[in-house]
């Protein structure tokens, strides 16, 4: 039994080490002084966070990124919040068949869904790089939006809903009043982990960029291909930083459990 | 005076008819109670009152005004649900006050009226906390001053006490009688505990597979019933006629 125990603690140290070794690696080597990538490092340095924002294809990329995500985000959950609302509330035909198309693309692999959308929608109909960015975005999204927002609809209990309605309220009222209070913090975790997801895209991204519009990590892997200097590893540290900020604040809204779950 | 009356009604799901001309009618100010097994739709027939369901046939009034199309929110009904339903975003003073303050009542107003309704069910004191501070006892009986503090013109009861232990389901039913007949408000109330209906009950109407078997006084019900009298019920009976 101790025995047993002691394999299966150097397992999840092994585990552990190779999840977590690259990063430390890459934190370590952004601090290297020199302008190749070393680990260790030669001495300590912040001139390559310096030079991140001094590469302008970053600033603008970022931009681009930042705006695409917020406004994506915006687009999938007004389309997001009702479905998962009508999916959790309501029995009708069809709404199995429904939540397939909503999660589909989740399932599909990204460079099929991307080069499929790019043939047949936005050549198709001519759509202009900005909107076409948008809405890859928001269809990526939008099955977070709607898993996220549904797990937390199966918490609540609807005889609430209907209790509003008894005592008065319409179902507009009821729905701003009652429901939205109950969800909200399903619905921000719902928000950033969209987030997440859409700012760390690169294959939708890849088809719907165009001249002159690119994304932020887009732009980090046209870096790496010409540059070897440890600028990437100073950016990747400042993501990882930030994206530890909003799984603390997922963390706290809903719990973790959401990723264990499916 | 019959104040509450069912017409004819039916009340299908998909193509399967659970009420089928469905005759009721309740005096007011009176507390009847529906009683019946598992399944018999006894929850189906106070949906249809508080119309959360539509009736496919027939004609339901109160007071003399029809409220067949009457939409839920229009029809100022108390409900006392199984569960409390209780908003959980909302403080127990904010729960109560929530039917007054759409209604548009003054603030002053709903402040007296919420806190007489709190005195009614003994919750002075609790205002400020959240339903999932609450002992169940105590969820109950927010649901209730919910209920009760915008005057309903009726007030429905599903199994209000089906969640609680048996020592607080017999304090409880005390109190819902004991409020009921205070206000004088006309009550349906449904249960499949036979006790509970029978003790709190001016008329008790017995309902199997859709249909009243029997309605009636529950003395009368005692003395003559119409149905099967089953072992437990014939314990409550030899209980009720000794005493
Ligand atoms: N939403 C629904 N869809 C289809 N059938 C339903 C629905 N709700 C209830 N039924 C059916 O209608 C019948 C009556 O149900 P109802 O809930 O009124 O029973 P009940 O007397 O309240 O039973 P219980 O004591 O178990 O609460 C049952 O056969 C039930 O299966
Ligand atoms: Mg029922």
């Amino acid at each position: 039994m101790r025995q047993k125990n002691r394999g299966l603690g150097l397992f999840t140290f092994f585990i552990y080490l190779f999840l977590l070794g690259p990063l430390v690696i890459i934190a370590f080597a952004s601090f290297e002084p020199g302008s190749a990538m070393k680990f260790p490092p030669q001495g300590f340095s912040l001139k390559w966070y310096q030079n991140i924002f001094e590469v302008s294809m970053f600033k603008t990329s970022f931009i681009t990124s930042i705006l695409v995500s917020l406004i994506g985000n915006l687009l999938a959950l007004l389309l997001g919040l009702p479905a998962a609302y009508a999916l959790s509330r309501f029995q009708f035909r069809g709404k199995e068949a429904l939540n397939a198309i909503f999660i589909s693309p989740v399932l599909i692999p990204g460079i099929v869904l991307g080069f499929t959308m790019l043939k047949y929608v936005i050549i198709t109909y001519n759509i202009p790089v900005y909107s076409a960015l948008l809405i890859g975005h928001a269809v990526i999204m939008l099955p977070f939006i709607i898993r996220v927002i549904a797990s937390s609809l199966s918490n609540f209990d609807f005889a609430v809903e209907e209790a509003s309605l008894s005592l008065g309220a319409g179902r507009l009222k009821t729905f701003f009043t009652v429901v939205l209070p109950n969800i909200k913090s399903g619905i921000i975790a719902a928000v950033l982990i969209a987030f997440l997801e859409s700012f760390n895209n690169v294959d939708i991204s890849v088809f719907m960029t165009g001249p002159g519009i690119s994304t932020f990590p887009i732009q980090m892997l046209l870096y790496v291909e010409n540059n070897f200097d440890p600028t990437i590893a100073a950016i990747s540290v400042l993501l990882m930083l930030f994206t530890a900020v909003l799984m603390f604040i997922i963390e706290r809204l809903m719990g973790l459990s959401y990723f264990t779950k499916r | 005076m019959a104040m509450l009356t069912l017409e004819n009604i039916a009340v299908s799901y998909d193509q399967q008819f659970i009420l089928k001309d469905f005759n009721l009618s309740v005096e007011k100010g009176s507390l009847i109670s529906l009683l019946g097994p598992s399944g018999c739709g006894k929850t189906t027939t106070l949906r249809l009152i508080a119309g959360f369901l539509e009736a496919k046939e027939g004609k339901f009034a109160l007071n003399g005004k029809d409220y067949t199309r009457v939409p839920v929110n229009k029809r100022n009904f108390g409900f006392v649900f199984q569960s409390y339903a209780l908003f959980p975003h909302l403080s127990v003073y904010d729960n109560v006050a929530f039917g007054l303050r759409l209604r548009k009542v003054n603030k002053s107003d709903v402040d007296r009226r919420v806190r007489r309704m709190l005195d009614i069910v003994n919750l002075n004191g609790f205002e400020q906390r959240y339903p999932k501070e609450l002992s169940g006892g105590q969820r109950q009986r927010v649901a209730i001053a919910r209920a009760l503090v915008i005057e309903p013109d009726l007030l429905l009861f599903d199994e209000p006490l089906s969640n609680l232990d048996a020592n607080l389901r017999v304090n409880m039913r005390v109190e819902i009688r004991r409020i009921q007949q205070e206000l004088g408000i006309t009550t349906v109330y449904v249960s499949h505990d036979q006790e509970e209906c029978f003790s709190i009950s001016d008329q008790v109407a017995i309902m199997n597979k859709g249909i009243i078997e029997q309605l009636d006084k529950p003395s009368t019900i005692f003395k003559f019933p119409k149905i099967r009298i089953r072992g437990a019920f014939h314990r409550l009976q030899q209980f009720y006629l000794l005493r």
